[in-house]
């Protein structure tokens, strides 16, 4: 157990050091998100019911998603790509960890775009922010960071078990937003997507958000979202584990990691 | 005459067939159709939500700002010639070198013009009203604002040249080509700060003249605006030709054309 926590502590750490100098990365916590932030203050402010903290947490999980996204998506890819995935798996220290620890660096970045998010609509737009119920949007943003992570782990050996679909992964990052109810509510939405959005953790981490920060009730107790999220995060991480599995049995049996 | 013609044509054909990382199906249908459709769907979602303006402000408005496609393919096919081994072949070639700068950009503005005739397709799905439209002139915006927002393109190439980082800058400009070309925001309700950087960037009239032709104004009516982005447009070309001219001098009399 020790040994697995200082696996992931030294993986987020290296990761952390990495993120901060990428551009790509600091383009996808802070640029995006400050430009869609203050996008969305001018498209929705006019509405009678507007919310300025329903565009804080919802610019705020845009660039976390974004991050997940692509990092999810890339993290094994790079370790090849710079030839260090041959150590990795030839390493006794499991895959699942040491990517995990990296990524954990990454979602521990990406939270930064919540201060961006309060920023532009606190400061740039003078709008006053209150949460509704402060320690449940802590709690709420704490298990919405770890189910997104779970959902980069799912990503993650995708990345390169399935390059076809890993391709697609760039047209994931607005139907997510959409999909999760980020920034509209998915009523907004054909009635046929609504089973996609249930089943995706990013809808229940939205959901919680959104909830603890307005203050809205919604169709479930907050208990009952904490609990679907919670749970929907540890599907997406158990499916991952044959995933991560399947990549390591390329590496070692089939020997074809790197040419698929 | 029939030498620079050829030039201009061989060059279009060879930096399109070459120099274009996403000219395989897979990245082809995700990055260039697909996404830009799923953008456009969101922040019509998104009007539709905020209730600012009628739908079709906001499907006219999206549908033409895919012509930042353009710009992002053309910067990256300019500003990454460095990493792809092909910048010295220019900077030695005797060919007329606005013939080959401008050359770069033909193939990404007709390529372009056709992802923005698909989206404004998947717009009349979700509703687009074009009944009155008078569609010539709409296809004289659309053809104007691919080869606008090229041109922009063609300067950003040049200017990754400096910054190191093409995918970043493009990425840049697609953002700020969203919020402040009238597209989802209308230029009245910007900050008056804000109203000459609109005025300078390409798609900001062409996407107003789409507006008032997609409602069947007439054409006569529009050609200002459109002839205006095509000197907008024009102008954002030469300047990456003299950008382009500039760093090449600078990198011949110093050695450094791999590292300026």
């Amino acid at each position: 157990m020790t040994h697995a926590l200082r696996v992931l502590r030294t993986g987020a750490l290296l990761e952390a050091r990495n993120v901060i100098t990428s551009n790509f990365m600091l383009f996808c916590v802070f640029v995006q998100p400050f430009f869609i932030g203050v996008t969305v203050m001018f498209m929705l402010r006019h509405r009678p019911d507007f919310d300025p903290v329903y565009v804080v947490v919802g610019t705020a999980l845009s660039g976390i998603w974004s991050a997940v996204l692509f990092e999810g998506n890339w993290i094994i890819g790079g370790e090849r790509r710079v030839g260090t995935l041959e150590l990795l798996v030839a390493s006794p220290t499991p895959l699942l960890l040491a990517i995990g620890g990296r990524l954990a660096g990454s979602m521990g970045f990406s939270v930064s775009s919540v201060a961006l998010a309060y920023v532009i609509v606190a400061w740039l737009f003078g709008a006053p922010i209150r949460l509704a119920d402060a320690p449940g949007f802590a709690l709420s943003t704490l298990l919405a960071v770890f189910a997104l992570w779970c959902t980069g782990m799912l990503l993650a050996p995708l990345g390169v078990l399935a390059r076809t679909i890993s391709r697609f992964v760039v047209i994931l990052e607005y139907p997510v937003y959409a999909l999760s109810g980020f920034l509209f509510p998915i009523l907004l939405l054909p009635g046929w997507t609504n089973p996609i959005s249930l089943a995706l953790p990013p809808f229940w981490a939205a959901q919680a958000m959104h909830m603890t920060s307005s203050g809205e009730a919604w169709a479930l107790p907050l208990a009952a979202v904490w609990a679907i999220l919670l749970g929907t995060g540890l599907t997406a991480l158990l499916i991952s584990v044959p995933l991560f599995s399947a990549v390591l049995r390329r590496a070692r049996v089939a020997g074809t990691l790197s040419l698929t | 005459m029939i030498a620079s013609a050829r030039l201009l044509v061989v060059s279009s054909i060879f930096t399109y067939r070459a120099l274009f990382s996403w000219l395989n199906p897979a990245s082809y249908v995700a990055e260039k159709m697909l996404f830009p459709v799923v953008q456009m769907t969101f922040f019509a979602l998104l009007g539709k939500y905020g209730a600012a303006q009628p739908l079709d402000f906001y499907l006219v408005g999206n549908a033409l700002l895919v012509a930042y496609q353009a710009t992002f393919t053309v910067a990256n096919a300019v500003g990454d010639e460095r990493w792809q081994g092909t910048l010295q072949y220019v900077v030695a070639s005797p060919a007329n070198r606005a013939i080959v700068f401008f050359g770069r950009g033909v193939g990404h503005a007709l390529d372009g013009t056709l992802t923005i005739v698909v989206a404004f397709l998947i717009a009349l799905l979700y509703g687009l009203d074009l009944s009155h439209a008078n569609v010539a002139g709409l296809a004289a915006a659309i053809f104007v604002a691919s080869f606008s927002a090229t041109a922009f393109g063609l300067f950003l190439g040049a200017a990754a040249y400096l910054v190191l980082d093409a995918n970043f800058l493009a990425n840049l400009a697609m953002f700020v080509l969203l919020l402040l070309t009238g597209t989802n925001v209308p230029l009245s309700d910007l900050p008056p700060f804000l109203s000459p950087v609109s005025q300078i960037l390409p798609l900001t009239r062409s996407v107003a003249a789409a507006r008032m032709l997609a409602t069947g104004g007439a054409f006569a009516d529009a050609i200002p605006l459109i002839a205006q982005d095509v000197v907008i447009g024009a102008l954002w070309g030469v300047a990456g030709l003299v950008l382009f001219g500039w760093l090449e001098v600078q990198a011949r009399r110093r050695g450094t054309l791999e590292g300026f």
